[in-house]
């Protein structure tokens, strides 16, 4: 049994010449969790997200996933590891030219899938995040909270054990937030460790999940059952 | 794998009906610089056809004192034969010169009378010599300036043919080296034309680049549909410009029959004979830039 589904280990990221991003940053998340990373905008945040999904490499320190030490990981293994993480991020990136349906398989095709369990998947994703009868519409026929549900339909189809959200509720209502949120707990509840990046306050009150606080690229707090307290 | 290839094969043709217009546009640029490529060959053919039709003309005539006898004469003609750079001698008797000379003087009496009070022939053999290019005049000239054959020769008129050889080498120098340059400059700028428009067809498709990464494309499955766009692009292109290209000879062949009046000129006869090598190399190195321009510009969006 895996004891860590994430594990940092005084975590420094640099930008050149001289800007410290995160500073000595370390926390583990065991698989199963759901934990919030909450802070102003700047605190480092989306480096940590960055870090995770092997988009950005660390300076110092030690970045493992489910074990796998990623910390110097060559540029051709990193498909592998994105294969295994759900990433939801507030731009979506969804493809305009294909229907929610599409911008789903498409995700499956790209990695060799069999077509048959394309159509079996992603039906039942998108079932899931509750669209269902919307499957062949486009990204601009779909409210915000629709397109952010095909985006996560489509971190999904991985059946991913790691599951990371940039601000995923950045750009979306009060109701629409709520759905997003419900989606990620549900999520949650199947057994897949949820990592959510967000300064929403009420979000992350509502929650009462563990909470990791943020400020100046340094961990201020981590708690059981937190609350937004910047 | 099979499965892979299909899905890159229907995406690139997915990328190339998607962005149509732009296809257009790329395969119109390689077309293009294919066309100038072609241009630049088929001046080189007609300048190639010129130069051989002008050598064909010209020869250094050797003749010989009227006391060497014909023996000596086709033994020196065999010595001659035996050079790398001589293509034919033509060997005229010298009955022959004599008979030459009575036809190209047969409306002066004057001339003709001196000839009979002569009372023998006057003339030597002649030896009319062919090099295999203009260039090589020298050395035969050089050869029949052995001192074994120095007794033997009254004259050779290379000095009157001197000059226009070296005009016409000079001037074929020139075209070979102005070839060149423009071949240069106009490959360049399609190199340039190439990368360019290679590099705005994958801008276009920054998007899908990310999503694919993001999603855990392999990095061959990414650039797999840009280098089969490529080889659409470049196939498409190089059966367009043969197609330009033959389309343009049928046009231009009666012209170049009225400026090339006697020479025998046949551009598609000269490409069909190397349209295999023509087409094919434009292919491969329009193919080659291509692929390598949309291997650079990937790249670049797959470090996200």
């Amino acid at each position: 049994m895996l004891s860590h589904m994430i594990n940092l280990h005084n975590v420094t990221k640099t930008y050149p010449p001289n800007t410290v991003a995160i500073k000595n940053v370390s926390f583990e998340v065991k698989p199963g969790e759901f934990v919030s990373i909450v802070g102003q905008s700047g605190t480092g945040k989306s480096t940590v997200m960055k870090l995770l999904i092997a988009e950005e490499l660390a300076t110092e320190g030690q970045v493992k996933i489910g074990g796998w030490d990623i910390t110097r990981i060559r540029s051709a293994a990193v498909p592998a590891l994105r294969r295994q993480i759900g990433v939801v991020f507030q731009d979506l990136k969804l493809l305009p030219s294909m229907t929610a349906y599409e911008n789903v398989a498409f995700a499956l095709q790209v990695v060799g899938a069999p077509s048959q369990r394309i159509s079996e998947v992603v039906p039942q994703v998108l079932k899931i995040v509750g669209l269902e009868d919307k499957t062949d519409r486009y990204p601009i026929q779909l409210s915000g909270g629709e397109a952010q549900r095909v985006v996560i339909a489509r971190a999904l189809v991985h059946r991913p054990k790691l599951f990371l959200a940039d601000e995923p509720t950045g750009n979306l209502d009060t109701l629409n937030t709520r759905e997003i949120i419900d989606i990620l707990t549900k999520i949650n509840s199947f057994g897949t460790t949820v990592v959510l990046v967000t300064h929403n306050r009420e979000v992350v009150n509502q929650l009462r999940r563990r909470v990791i606080a943020m400020d100046h690229g340094e961990i201020i707090s981590d708690q059981e059952n937190g609350k937004y307290t910047l | 794998m099979f499965l892979s290839l299909a899905r890159v094969s229907k995406l690139a043709l997915q990328q190339f009906h998607r962005n149509l217009w732009l296809s257009i546009a790329t395969i119109s640029l390689l077309m293009l610089s294919l066309l100038s490529i072609n241009l630049i060959i088929v001046l080189g053919a007609v300048g190639q056809a010129a130069k051989l039709a002008v050598q064909d003309k010209i020869d250094v005539s050797v003749y010989f004192k009227s006391k060497v006898d014909n023996e000596q004469v086709e033994e020196i003609r065999a010595d001659l034969l035996k050079l790398n750079e001589v293509s034919a001698v033509e060997y005229i008797p010298k009955e022959g010169s004599l008979a030459r000379f009575k036809e190209r003087h047969k409306d002066d009496p004057v001339i003709l009378e001196s000839l009979q009070e002569l009372n023998e022939n006057p003339f030597g053999a002649t030896l009319a010599v062919k090099a295999k290019d203009s260039e090589q005049y020298p050395r035969i000239i050089a050869f029949l300036e052995d001192a074994k054959y120095e007794d033997l020769i009254e004259e050779k008129n290379f000095d009157d043919h001197e000059f226009v050889i070296k005009k016409i080498n000079a001037l074929m120098r020139n075209i070979r080296t102005f070839g060149l340059t423009v071949a240069s400059i106009f490959g360049l700028i399609a190199i340039l034309v190439v990368i360019n428009t290679v590099r705005v067809a994958v801008y276009t498709h920054r998007g899908e680049i990310g999503v694919m990464r993001l999603v855990g494309a392999s990095n061959w499955f990414i650039r797999g549909p840009f280098l089969f766009e490529a080889l659409i692009f470049s196939f498409t292109a190089t059966v367009l410009t043969a197609a330009v290209v033959y389309l343009g000879f049928n046009f231009a062949q009666p012209y170049l029959n009225n400026l090339f009046e006697g020479i025998k000129l046949s551009l598609t006869s000269y490409y069909n004979s190397n349209a295999a090598t023509i087409f094919g190399l434009q292919f491969l190195a329009i193919f080659f830039l291509t692929a390598v321009s949309s291997f650079f510009a990937v790249r670049r969006y797959l470090k996200v």
